[in-house]
Parts: structure tokens; sequence; C-alpha cells
């Protein structure tokens, strides 16, 4: 039988806990389901820095913290890691998503369409206020025109076919997994891939704004192809061989590209990452295209950006300066200011 | 007994093998820093995460597991740990130093003698020595490798020229087994000749930087300093304001009449305060490390 | 080149290649160094000249043979050896000041500091004797002394560059390499570093190589001359032999630019 120490600190622990939780009241399974359905994109938010597609788990995560992102991501990792990994999934090409989005900046026609799909994108961002007092229904959504082809073509494949782009960097043997092996650098372009795949979205802003703001931006990269969709994840069988599916996770991506020496194809930066945020990945994509560069400004290498975009590393080690620094702070003062006869007072 | 829904000591098979392989590599190379995976835990990242993982990939149900915080027991932050590493694997916990056979401590390495059968395995925020000199970690990993450590040194005759001393205070550098200099995680000085010679095996594990390190028991560790400027412990001239006790490691307290002092270590403090017998400890009544072999 | 000297040479390069193709840079350098000698090496830039000096220094790699006579260095190829072996030759037996002292020196350290960290790297473990070698270095190289504690930040470029001058002479090297040591100087300031180099040379017997486009500098100081073009030797000799009565017609070209 485990025997628990009891004492002390343990006391004002289970009291802060129960205090916080109390604040945030009751939590139910009406509110979880709630919070998946209206709350999408706060969840895929969560979801893609988590690493891990589960809405139910994220709307747990989300209500479990009041709301507090960076511990729901923690929650959703620290979940995650202890989940056993049963297969890699099959790899999807572009070609493959279906996408209910798709919009490209660098040609006014794509093959198959622009297609705008859910967005704000062209709307006023006014305060709708009447609905504090009302409630009120969405308006119907619009019938199509014609249906929508199941599959779009790739932007950049088609830029890949007239010699405008670079072709593909060499793929690593084999797929690394982040998860369970440390970025080391330089690091391949799979890892990194990931690492930007779970960043955080408002470090990635960060950074990737500070390349388009001022450093390092002495050309203007074009988004070729942004897009948002499901993805349908296809594992192979264990028995029988073939792939069977196991369901859809929500993604987005985006391509960008932009000019490398003159005369030559164009470069191409992409990132993707789960869930439905357009800012983050046009942030990631950018800052994929910049680590591509040989001595790039801080915020554009590869270390300086994976390392310092981690949400749950970055948030943690902030967090660290509120524990006790006792022992650590009276050894550094001693330190500085010389072996002290003059702190005597005994 | 150990939760429910959650693998034994919560790590998952997989992460626990990498773990231990990990530790292994560590130990066969005294003061290298192993890179592994390091999984998210359920505390803050840069919350005692790696020493958890390392804990939790060796504990078993006879282990006692001791939990401490800058030297106290009694911190929040080592009860939670020590609650969660005991609801997780069955272990049974204590206070007592001596009693311990895995100790899991952020900042300090206790007063009284650890032997060879403990396990000690320490928090480490920042596990590269070099980091303030070189930010990037594939050119210090280079220094390493070409064990170049002149920026160190440079920066210890800087500061000698100076202050006639080094003003490291905590995480003082370290040289092991003549080959990796070390971070020994911010220990004060008074406990970092504890970790030369020791009979015991400590473990250094950083989870938010991916890093595994240990002094295998045994192992010369030797503080980077000038032979002619020899490194020195902290003094603090004063005495425990609840024991008397003046030749171990002292908090500093800010009570009504100025400094008060406390002992910082809480097995020692709770051992003296009930009347019972300390065991062994590394400084003398005088406040000297009395180990033939290591000078202070 | 038959030697001018009986000893035999203090470093040697054989056929050095550095670079491929169309982007070769040095194509079969040979070269003896003697010691106490200092040997000038002039051409214009994009010769090669800096190629030269880092293969020297053991900071590029590069094909060929590179051999110095240094007890326990007898008949190696430096060019050979592994990474950790090189950085340990350029650490105990080479020293390079280089043109722009910011690219050598730790700008925020004291002047001091900088002149240590040579020795401190080499095993010196008392302080008391690191400072006193760095001290009587900086001496040496003509550095006010009780400037030693300003970083080489604050200080003015010919300071810099006795700075840099006293840490590459206070580990006592084999071989000295300078490149364009006091280019980008005023003429004044330039004659003094001259000085400094020359008295030192005369003192410590010091062996060093000399690259400089500056024909005046090279007069100043080297014993023998050897002139690169696109990577390859195309003169050497004795200084005053190069200098009056140049052959290559390269070599005509500089002197006559020169005068």
């Amino acid at each position: 039988m485990s025997y628990v120490t009891a004492r002390g600190g343990e006391e004002a622990i289970r009291a802060a806990e129960a205090l916080y939780r109390s604040l945030l009241g009751r939590l139910t399974p009406a509110f979880h389901e709630q919070l998946e359905a209206r709350l999408p994109y706060l969840l895929d938010r969560l979801m893609g820095e988590g690493g891990v597609w589960a809405p139910r788990l994220a709307a747990l995560a989300l209500a479990q913290t009041g709301g507090d992102l960076y511990e729901g991501v923690l929650l959703l990792r620290a979940y995650r890691t202890t989940l056993p990994r049963l297969s890699p999934a099959l790899a999807l090409s572009r070609e493959e998503l279906c996408l209910l989005r798709r919009i490209s900046a660098a040609f006014k026609a794509i093959p198959e369409g622009q297609v705008l799909g859910p967005t704000l994108d062209y709307s006023q961002r006014l305060l709708r206020l009447e609905a504090l007092y009302r409630a009120e229904a969405p308006p119907p959504p619009p019938e199509a025109a014609r249906p929508a082809p199941e599959r779009y073509p790739s932007v950049s494949g088609w830029l890949r076919r007239k010699g405008l782009l670079q072709a593909p960097r060499e793929a690593a043997e084999g797929l690394p997994d982040l998860t369970t092996e440390p970025l080391r650098f330089p690091a391949p372009r799979p890892l990194a891939l990931q690492a930007l795949a779970r960043a955080d979205t408002g470090g990635l802003l960060a950074l990737g704004y500070s390349g388009m703001r001022a450093y390092n931006a002495h050309y203007h990269p074009t988004v070729s192809e942004l897009g948002l969709g499901y993805a349908e994840v296809r594992l192979p069988h264990p028995v029988r061989g073939g792939a069977f599916a196991i369901g859809e996770v929500r993604l987005s991506f985006a391509e960008v590209v932009a000019p490398a020496q003159p005369g030559e194809p164009y470069r191409l930066g992409f990132a993707a990452t789960l869930g439905w945020n357009e800012v983050k990945v046009i942030a990631a994509a950018l800052l994929e295209l910049e680590m591509q560069r040989e001595e790039p400004h801080p915020a554009r290498s590869q270390e300086f950006v994976l390392l310092h975009t981690d949400p749950v590393e970055a948030s943690g080690f902030a967090l660290h300066y509120k524990l006790p620094h006792y022992v650590t702070f009276l050894s550094n003062l001693l330190a500085h200011q010389g072996q002290p006869e003059e702190v005597e007072d005994a | 007994m150990p939760r429910l829904g959650y693998s034994y000591a919560f790590l998952d098979p997989g992460a626990k093998r990498e773990l231990r392989r990990s530790l292994l590599k560590a130990v066969a190379l005294p003061g290298y820093q192993v890179a592994y995976a390091s999984r998210e835990m359920p505390i803050a990242r840069g919350w005692g995460t790696g020493a958890l993982q390392v804990t939790l990939s060796l504990v078993g149900p006879e282990d006692v597991v001791k939990v401490i915080d800058q030297g106290a027991d009694d911190s929040v932050n080592a009860a939670n740990l020590r609650r969660f590493i005991a609801s997780m694997s069955g272990a049974r916990t204590t206070w007592d130093t001596l009693e311990a056979t895995l100790i899991q401590s952020r900042h300090r390495i206790p007063e009284e003698r650890l032997r060879p059968h403990q396990i000690l395995i320490l928090q480490v925020p920042i596990p590269e020595p070099l980091r303030h000199v070189e930010p990037s970690e594939p050119r210090a990993r280079e220094l390493h490798a070409l064990a170049d450590y002149s920026a160190l040194w440079v920066g210890l005759f800087e500061e000698t020229r100076r202050f006639r001393r080094s003003l490291k205070g905590a995480a003082y550098p370290v040289m092991v087994h003549g080959r990796y200099v070390m971070d020994p995680s911010p220990i004060p000085r008074w406990d970092v000749p504890k970790l030369h010679q020791a009979p015991h095996l400590t473990l250094l594990a950083a989870g938010r930087e991916k890093r595994l390190y240990a002094v295998p028991p045994h192992t010369e560790v030797r503080p980077l300093a000038f032979q002619d400027v020899p490194f020195q412990v902290e003094r603090v001239r004063a005495r425990c304001r609840r024991t008397g006790v003046g030749h171990l490691f002292l908090n500093a307290i800010p009570g009504e009449g100025g400094l008060e002092h406390e002992l910082s270590d809480t097995s020692v403090l709770e051992k003296l305060r009930a009347g019972r017998a300390l065991g062994e400890t590394y400084y003398d009544l005088e406040g000297r490390f009395y180990r033939d072999d290591v000078p202070v | 080149m038959t030697s001018p000297y009986e000893e035999a040479p203090l470093l040697r390069l054989e056929g050095v290649r550095q670079g491929y193709g169309a982007r070769e840079v040095l194509r079969g350098v040979s070269l003896e160094l003697y010691p106490g000698e200092v040997l000038g090496v002039v051409g214009e830039s994009g010769s090669g000249k800096s190629t030269l000096l880092r293969v020297l220094y053991l900071e590029l790699p590069a094909e060929g043979r590179y051999t110095l006579g240094q007890p326990g260095l007898e008949g190696l190829n430096l060019l050979a050896l592994d990474p950790y072996r090189r950085l340990e030759v350029r650490q105990r037996h080479l020293a390079l000041v280089r043109q722009h002292a910011h690219e050598a020196l730790r700008m925020g350290f004291s002047s001091l500091a900088n002149v240590a960290e040579p020795l401190l790297l080499l095993g010196e473990r008392r302080y008391g004797q690191a400072a006193t070698r760095a001290l009587a270095a900086l001496e040496e190289a003509d550095f006010p002394t009780e400037r030693a504690d300003e970083p080489p930040r604050v200080l003015s470029g010919g300071l810099r560059q006795r700075v840099q001058l006293a840490r590459a002479i206070a580990a006592r090297p084999a071989v000295l390499l300078l490149d364009e040591p006091t280019t980008g100087l005023d003429l004044l300031v330039q004659a003094r570093v001259l000085d400094t180099l020359r008295a030192l040379k005369g003192r410590l017997g010091l062996s060093m190589i000399l690259v400089s486009h500056d024909l005046g500098v090279v007069r100043a100081l080297a014993d023998r001359i050897l002139v690169l073009l696109e990577g390859e030797v195309v003169e050497a000799g004795l200084a005053d032999q190069v200098l009056e009565d140049p052959q290559h017609p390269y070599t005509q070209d500089l002197v006559q630019a020169r005068l």
C-alpha cells in the first residue's frame, strides 16, 4: 500500500486547486459538446499545438482550464504522450485532400478555380450587438451553383510542371517522429515541419511577421495556395494488407513561393497543421521558406525559430520563474557580494 | 496501488525504454549531454519534467522516494511531484534522506551523505554550461567535442582580474572525469564538492531542453577554478533559528531584526527538532568539507 | 626554389590545392618558411593570398602536403589530420593576426583577458601566471599596459591590432601568420605597428608569414617574397631581388604600380 506524506505543501495544493475549480463551476458533458460545436477554431488551435486530433478532449481541456490555452495545450500533450503509437498513417498527397477552401494569391485563375469557402475575409468585422438581446439563427447556407469537385489539383504541382518551381527537396529516409526523438540542429525537414505544425500560433506569428515587416523583407513572397479542408486518415491494415480509413481530421496548409537566383525556378515554403488555422500556416510557411537561406537573421534561423516557439516549453519555462529560488538566489547573492564575513549576525 | 488507466509509473514502455537507454549512455560518458525525446508530463515544462521522467523510469514498488525543492520536502512543487510519483508507482515516499532509494531534487544535494545504493536525480533548467557564451546548440556541441572551454576560462580570468573571485554562485561549472565541462544544475557552490568521487550515482535531467547526463559513482568532478584562486563554497556566518546549527547550508529569511536563518535541508531540520540522530554529513561541525580527497 | 639558408625549413607546403573546378583558389602552391625569417606573400585581391593564409592556419581544408618542423609533428601531413588534432596543432603552434580585429577578439572582454586566452587554452591554470604573461605580451606589442583592462571595443584600430599581436605572441607560437595586419590603419599608426613587428622579429626571432597587397609593408618586413597570381606562385626570391629585379611580367606590373 502506498504511503503518501501529507504535510505542509500538500494541503495548500489541494486548497488552491479546489478554489480554482470552484471559480470555473460545474463541468458537464453538454457543455463540452457545446464547446466542440461552437468554438471550432479555438479547439483547432488547441489541437494543432497539442499535436493530437481529439475534439472532445480538446473541449474538455479547454473547460478544465477555464480557457487558458497554454494550460490546455499542456493537458492535451501530456495525455497524448501516454497513448500507444499503433501505426503511422499513410502519406497523403496534397491532391487527396478534400478542401472546402483553397485560394491562390499568385494567379487570378487556377485550375478548378479559387474557392472562398467559409470565411470572413471580405466581411465587415462588426460586433452584431443585437445578438446580445435575442437569439440569432445563422443565414441558411447558399445553394451551390454546381457541385464542388471532390479533389482540387495542387497549385505548386502545376507550377513545378511548368518549370517555375524548384524540385521538391530530398525526402528523408523513413519518417522521423518529433514526439519520440529530440530536435537537433540542423534539423531534417520532416522534423522541422512537425515542429512548425505543433508550434505556438502567436510565437510563429510574431517571428513570421518580423520577417514580413522588416528583417529579410527584401522581397515579397506570394501565397501560391492556401487550403482548409479534411484529410482522411488511412492506416495500413495489419492483417489483410491494404489500407483502411479510421476517420478524418480538419487541417490547413499554406504554400508560399519566392524568387531564388534570377532566372532560376522559385523556392517553395510549406507548412501544415491540424485544424483550421490560417494565420499559423501562413506565418509558418514563410518561416519555412526563410529557414532555407544561408546566414539568416536570428528570427529566420531554424534553431532560433523552432526552439522558441514550442508553446509547452516556452510557457512552462516562463512560469517556472515563480517557483522558489531561495537557494539559488542566496548563492548568487553571496557570490556577487563576496565571501561575507559581513553577513555575520549569529 | 498504481493508478488505473495509465501505464505503470505513467510513462509508456516505449518512453521508458528510450529513457533507460539514454541513461546508460549518459553513465558511460560522464558529463556528456545525451539528447532524448523528453515526453510532456502532467506538470508544467521547466518544473522538473526531466527529472520526473528519470524518476519514473527507475522507480519500482519497492523504492522509497524523496523529493525536495531547494532543500525542502514541504515545498509545494516537491509535494506535488511526490504525490504524483507515489500515485503512479505505488512507491513509498519519505522525507528522510537516509531512507530514500531515489532522491529527486531541485537545486540541492542533501547534507547527509548519500550511499552507493542511492540515486540522486537533479532537475536541470539549462543543461548547457556554454549557453551564455555560445547560444547556438550545434556550435556548443562542437566546442564540447573539441574540449574547447577557453570561453569559460576567459570569463573566469576576467572576473578574477576585476573582483578577485568568480561571480558564479549556483550552477558553478565543473569538469567531469577530465573531459566534459558540465552544469551541475543550480545547486549552490556548497553542494558542488559533494559530487566529487561520490559513492552514489547522480543523474541530471533537463526536460524542456531534452538532455540527460550523469556523474557515475567515484568520478572526478572538479569545479572550474584557478590553482591560485581556489574555489570556495558559500559561507553564511549564522545559525539556524530553529536548531542553532551553523555548519550546514542555511536559507536567509527576512526577519524583524534583519536577516534570520534556517536550515535549508528539511530532513536534517526535522531530525534535529525531533532529537533524532543525523546520518554522517558532508561537512563537519566547523563547516569544513571533511573528505580527505576533496579540498574546499 | 633552393634554400637560401643552412637550416631545414620550419614550415613547408607542397602542391597545395584548395577549391575545385572553376572555383579552384590555390593551384598547387609550394613554399618553405625558415626559422626566424619573414616570408612576404603578395598578390592582388583574388590571387588566393587570404585563402593561403587560412590554409596555413588550418582553418580551411585543402589537398596537398603541409608539414611543420616541430617536436612531435615531424613528417606529419597537417592537412590530413582529423579536425580535433588540427585544432590542437593550430592552438599550440600557430597564431594569426587578422585584418579585422573584431574577427579575432572578444570585443566585450578586457584586452588582458583576450591576450590571456591562448595561455588558458593551452592549459595555464594559475591565474597569476596567466595575468603576468599576458601583461608581458602586451608590453612586447608596445601596448600601453595601463589600458590593459579596457575592452578592445573602446580602443582605436591601432591599439586593437596591438592587442591582437600580443594575443598572437603570448603563447610563443612557432609561426606567426599576418593577414594584412596594417591595412586600414592610417599611415603613422601603420608605421608604428610595423616598427613593433620588426622589433619583435629581432627580439623573439619569430618566424612569420605576412600577406599583404601593399608592397611597402612587405618591403618593410620581409626577408623573402613570394608572388601569387590566380592561385599559383609565379615568382619567389629574396625580397630585394624580387623588388629590384622582378622577372615575371605580373611582378613587374606590381612593382611598377607601387612606384
